[in-house]
């Protein structure tokens, strides 16, 4: 995110992002920090669709979720083929703290299809959460060498 | 250099759970005020429920952070602090290279807060 100056140049108020590694280009700001809460009746909530990773151009990602507060409810990260659906449950989470999941394109239980989102899926009482979710693409990953090799 | 006026911190609510003690201002956000002698920092803070809003400052990356002020629950509509490079100042109102801001809350409550911060800089 670059530096809002609300007022004049503002040339050397700089954010210091230049100098860490933390947020390279290598990054997605998935959802900034967010808080929501709903009342027992409530449905679940849905990314909007401007925030989706449209990931067919990576076959992994490493998915960050910060959570401050969940009560009641979970953080589904999902996936599918198309934009209209049908959408799958590539990640799960329900407790606070720092928490990963990797999505493979490849298989497995984390799998992803193409479009990643994420939901807020309540259960049938007053609900609430603060999350940010960062993801981390990468084009592959190293498979470990398990068999024989050659020296 | 001419003067700014940078949201350090747009509007933002955050809440947390018992046992999750704060969260710190990503470093990429931090405001570098390299070149500029005096700032205010202003802060409106509607709610801080069991949290303590903290406006803190470091002279090198890497280095130790030291408290400028620390906010809490008040009937202010916004509270205000100054800093500068020029003495005479205490050490809470020198005006560092770094500065950032941090939610210190309460480990055995769950919390809740509302803020923003706007940083005017003065070359």
């Amino acid at each position: 995110m670059a530096t809002r100056v609300l007022q004049g140049t503002g040339a050397g108020a700089t954010r210091s992002g230049s100098g860490f590694p933390a947020e390279g280009a290598d990054m997605i700001r998935f959802q900034e920090w967010l808080e929501m809460s709903g009342a027992s009746t409530t449905g679940e909530v849905v990314q909007p669709s401007r925030g989706w990773i449209p990931g067919a151009e990576y076959s992994t990602y490493l998915m960050k979720a910060e959570i401050l507060y969940v009560s009641n409810c979970t953080l589904v990260i999902e996936s599918s083929p198309t934009v209209e659906g049908p959408w799958q449950s590539a990640a799960t989470f329900g407790v606070p703290g720092t928490l990963m999941a990797v999505l493979s394109s490849e298989g497995g239980l984390s799998r992803f299809s193409h479009y990643i989102r994420w939901r807020v899926d309540p259960a049938a009482a007053e609900w609430g959460i603060c999350f940010q979710l960062k993801a981390f693409p990468s084009k592959g990953m190293a498979e470990p060498n398990m068999g024989p090799r050659r020296v | 250099m001419a003067d700014a006026v940078v949201e350090l911190q747009e509007l933002l609510s955050l809440r947390g759970a018992t046992g999750v003690a704060g969260v710190i201002q990503e470093m990429p956000l931090w405001v570098e005020t390299t070149g500029y002698t005096t700032a205010v920092v202003r802060s409106e803070h509607p709610m801080l429920g069991n949290a303590t809003l903290v406006v803190e400052g470091c002279d090198v990356q890497g280095g130790a952070f030291t408290t400028l002020a620390a906010f809490t629950q008040s009937a202010a509509a916004a509270s205000y602090l100054y800093l500068s490079v020029s003495a005479p100042y205490g050490t809470a109102e020198r005006l560092p290279t770094l500065i950032r801001w941090r939610i210190d809350a309460s480990l055995v409550a769950e919390w809740n807060v509302t803020f923003r911060l706007m940083l005017v800089l003065k070359a």
